[in-house]
């Protein structure tokens, strides 16, 4: 187990300084996109900017994760550890090798193996049914995607009539969307992410469902004829998976269930603005694709960060109290305030909220939006206000979602007697949610400096249109909310000290909260965290198949009063459940054909020969005779 | 004729309107007061509470945790920092940039997350009957917020709030005069929704169960009253003034002309609310969103005819 976690926070730190040192190499000297460095010349192997900026979360995550597991796992026995660490060493360096790997078969193998490897950490609790549940319907994603990637390939490198062209780029997006969440394709995320350990979901969620857009990336976007229909798809998923991420995270109780709902809204967000900059390179508004492609690049790193420390403050909250439960958390901010603190910080900058790092992503992708409404025509036009109205609702209910996730868990009341009792967590727990939530500082604050390092990517996937919009006017941009969002945090700082002190001389007092004069407020007349989303579940009841049960008080002396919401999922309940049934039943129903009678089955493959030959000859039998008839024509005219 | 940029005078406006914000409810107070044959509180009372206010000492929940002392200074300089933006009756803000328009809007959203936060923070059940509200209408109103200023963007080809308000932006041939009323109409609405006033809330009422602002305040005492008071009153006359900009007639004399034309039409929208709050009654919560919803239609029927009319 030693060896395990030495080798993970070793590994990732030698890695996180070596693409640190290529980052500075290549970006400042321009090096481009195409002319890979090739670690081994022939087989396939090479790195560029775009799989360097896709690495940086891989080892940031995988650094500051495995320092949290080793609280995370503390008490459980060596056994499973040992495999913990195994496997989680095994994803990371899948994961490592699938933004390096350039041939199909190797890019594959890779792949799956980050597939399988994460499936072992995702069932590391295999005794309970939910965590083996979650576990298959993982598998089930990742082999799914696989094979669309397999199809995907394989017409990549056929020749297609110029009326099939569509068909690499939709197999591809389907194949990398099941990896990174898109809607209806993202219902292996919130079973997958409440049943892995925390560190586990911190790092899938903040890197590894971002390789899938990195595949679309490097392996979708070709330039050609396809790029308008890639923009249009990429947009408009983009828009319904960010409106229906955080819709549906909204009625969530557990934390990890609701920020693994918000990873779908966050690539929802990230897929739009890669939408809008393919859009814009279409379409040749230069502004738009410049915007669009810096803002999905620098809200995949801030949500990276962000995530990654929610995950990791969520696995604190659970190793304290022993349940993710909102309801049955509470007023866990006095109990654990380093924790608390943290992650309260890193949901308010999630919620896209001005001094926290996310804003300065989104602010690029509502520049991008704002800039098609502008310069752009017709249904570009209008599918940029489209989404300037949704990024402005979608930040509504994140901030809705966040505030129940921070007030449910960290203010008010305690609602358990294990959240009275919590504690703050180790220091192992602690100090990585504290060193991430410094690094999202450091993006506020360096956002418009480390911005000229993509220069290059930029130009490369903005075209060479861009020339009138440049990447140092995006940093320019940036650089004021960057500035005052690190103002108002000084400021605020300064006049909450102040107001410390005042108070100090001043004898500020404490009190009860006001309950209309009843002098003993319980947790029990706390507005729970379902009681705060309500209003806006019965605005989207019919999104969220909401069903309401009520034990109405009865006589004069009313017993128990309970008041329960539920919600499911659409795209499990209208889609894959009821495809997947009836396949099921179709299954089922070929079972007659099993006979057990080795002659039956004989019979069956004569039949099938019979049948493949008639077809062969029927399908054939026009070209057989067409083509030697004009060869011999050809050779008796000469 | 574009704003004129002089940043002296940019700043006398701006801490002028520092000032006379709280004057607003004042205004506002006493024409209720007129409507239902009263004499009604004076025309300072806001400024004599803040004082008293100001000097007391703070109680704080025992169930809190430090986030109820820290909203309101969060929210108050939130606020301070989006009227940053807003230019000053004729004079381009000097730290106007661009996408300016988006920043003043989320640190608007960021006052009221903090305000949320901090009525959870209390659990009480009342605080938590307003926040849950104010989330609710928020996500609706930010969206007919966001609806308004692509309307404003498509306009003056900026996302700049300076460029954005400019006069000019209203008298460009071929822009139809119903788009701009159904757009200043609805920033009405929003004024209304914003601030806690008739018909989304009542600021009167005194039964908890049917506030939201007030209710998520119930638990505040002293200086931290007295900021959530003034970031109040300092809301409402940005948005106000916001207003005031899109609709000030577009040629005003010289500058001075201007600056009283721009401090008129904010009291008249003051009076406005006034008149809305004695003549109408309250909501209910349900019906509220309809109205949003039908505001955000008519921005984007605005739009429309800014495209093909």
């Amino acid at each position: 187990m030693k060896i395990g976690s030495c080798s993970a926070i070793v590994s990732m730190s030698a890695l996180l300084l070596t693409l640190l040192v290529l980052l500075q190499a290549m970006g400042f000297t321009g090096g481009p996109w195409d002319e890979t460095q090739l670690l081994f010349y022939g087989i396939g192997v090479a790195y560029d900017l775009l799989s360097l900026l896709f690495l940086l979360p891989v080892a940031l995550l995988g650094l500051v994760a495995a320092i949290h597991s080793i609280g995370y796992l503390h008490g459980h026995g060596a056994a499973r550890s040992g495999l913990y660490w195994f496997f989680y060493n095994l994803t990371l360096a899948a994961m490592l090798m699938v933004p390096l790997m350039r041939s199909a078969p190797l890019f594959l193998l890779s792949w799956e193996v980050m597939g399988i490897a994460s499936f072992a950490l995702v069932i590391f609790d295999w005794d309970a049914a939910a965590s083996r549940r979650a576990g298959w319907i993982y598998l089930l994603a990742c082999h799914a995607g696989a094979a669309f990637l397999i199809m995907m390939f394989v017409a990549n490198s056929s020749p297609l009539s110029p009326g099939m062209l569509w068909l690499p780029a939709v197999l591809g997006m389907v194949g990398f969307g099941l990896k990174a969440g898109f809607p209806l394709l993202h219902v292996w995320l919130p079973s997958a992410h409440p049943a892995a350990p925390a560190p586990v979901s911190a790092v899938m969620s903040g890197a590894m469902i971002k390789l899938g857009l990195y595949g679309i990336l490097r392996f979708v976007l070709l330039p050609g004829d396809t790029l308008l229909l890639c923009g249009w798809l990429l947009a408009i998923t983009g828009l319904l998976g960010a409106l229906l991420g955080i819709v549906l995270a909204l009625p969530q109780r557990n934390i990890k269930t609701l920020l693994a709902y918000s990873s779908i809204e966050n690539i929802g967000i990230m897929t739009m603005a890669y939408g809008l900059g393919v859009l814009g390179v279409a379409y040749n508004v230069p502004g738009m694709a410049m915007l669009g492609f810096t803002g999905a690049l620098l809200h995949m790193f801030n949500h990276a960060a962000l995530k990654g420390a929610l995950f990791l403050g969520a696995g604190a909250v659970y190793r304290a109290t022993g349940t993710l439960n909102m309801e049955k958390l509470g007023g866990l901010m006095k109990r654990m305030p380093w924790t608390g603190g943290a992650f309260a910080a890193n949901a308010l900058s999630l919620s896209g909220l001005p001094p926290g790092n996310a804003f300065l992503g989104e602010f690029l992708i509502y520049a991008a939006a704002f800039n098609g409404v502008i310069n752009g025509h017709g249904p570009l036009r209008a599918l940029s206000l489209l989404c300037i109205i949704a990024l402005a609702t979608v930040g509504g209910l994140a901030v809705a979602a966040y505030a129940k996730v921070i007030s449910a868990v960290f203010l008010g009341e305690p609602r358990s007697d294990s959240a009275a009792k919590a504690r703050e967590v180790s220091w192992t727990m602690c100090g990585s949610t504290l060193a991430l939530l410094l690094v999202n500082l450091s993006l506020l604050c360096l956002a418009p400096y480390i911005l000229p390092m993509f220069t290059p990517l930029l130009t490369r996937l903005a075209g060479e249109s861009a020339t009138g919009f440049q990447v140092p006017d995006i940093a320019l941009l940036l650089s004021m909310p960057s500035i005052l969002s690190l103002l108002l945090i000084g400021v605020t700082a300064a006049a909450s000290r102040w107001r410390q002190r005042l108070g100090a001389r001043r004898q500020d007092a404490e009190g009860v909260t006001w309950d209309c004069g009843y002098a003993a407020p319980s947790a029990r007349m706390e507005y729970t965290g379902t009681a705060f989303a309500q209003p806006l579940l019965d605005a989207f009841a019919s999104v969220l198949k909401l069903r309401r049960q009520l034990q109405r008080p009865v006589a004069l002396f009313p017993g128990e009063i309970r008041a329960d919401l539920h919600s499911q999922d659409l795209a499990l309940s209208s889609v894959w459940q009821p495809l997947f049934g009836r396949f099921g039943r179709l299954a089922i129903k070929t079972h007659s054909m099993q006979s057990g009678f080795l002659h039956a089955y004989i019979l069956t493959m004569v039949l099938a020969l019979v049948v493949m030959l008639v077809w062969g000859m029927f399908c054939h039998r026009v070209d057989r005779p067409a083509t030697p008839p004009t060869a011999v024509t050809e050779e008796i005219s000469k | 004729m574009m704003y004129s940029v002089n940043h002296g005078l940019w700043w006398t406006i701006f801490l002028a309107s520092l000032l006379l914000a709280p004057l607003l409810f004042g205004i506002i107070n006493k024409v209720k007061a007129f409507f239902g044959g009263r004499c009604g509180p004076r025309l300072l009372q806001l400024y004599y509470d803040m004082f008293k206010l100001s000097r007391k000492a703070g109680i704080f929940s025992r169930t809190s945790s430090g986030v109820l002392q820290l909203a309101p200074i969060v929210s108050l300089l939130a606020t301070v920092m989006a009227m940053l933006f807003i230019p000053g009756g004729l004079f381009r803000s000097p730290l106007a940039f661009g996408g300016d328009v988006i920043f003043f809007c989320y640190l608007l959203g960021l006052s009221r997350m903090l305000t949320i936060l901090a009525a959870m923070d209390t659990g009480s059940s009342f605080a938590g009957m307003g926040a849950s509200r104010e989330a609710h209408f928020s996500v609706l109103a930010e969206a007919v917020l966001f609806a308004i200023v692509v309307f404003l963007a498509i306009v003056a080809r900026s996302i700049c709030l300076s460029d954005l308000l400019s006069p000019l932006s209203l008298v460009t041939p071929g822009i139809s005069v119903p788009a701009v009323l159904l757009v200043a109409g609805a920033f009405f609405i929003i004024i209304l929704v914003e601030n806690c006033r008739l018909p989304f809330d009542d600021p009167e009422t005194h039964l908890e169960l049917t506030m939201i602002h007030e209710a998520m305040i119930l638990d505040y005492a002293g200086p931290e009253l007295a900021m959530i008071h003034y970031t109040a009153s300092l809301k409402l006359w940005s948005l106000c003034a916001v207003l005031a900009l899109l609709l000030l007639p577009q040629r005003v004399g010289g500058a001075l002309t201007g600056v009283l034309a721009y401090l008129a039409l904010i009291v008249a929208f003051a009076v406005g609310i006034g008149v809305v709050e004695s003549i109408m009654a309250r909501y209910r919560f349900l019906k509220v969103p309809h109205l949003l919803v039908g505001s955000l239609a008519a921005v984007l029927t605005a739009v429309l005819l800014l495209l093909f009319f």
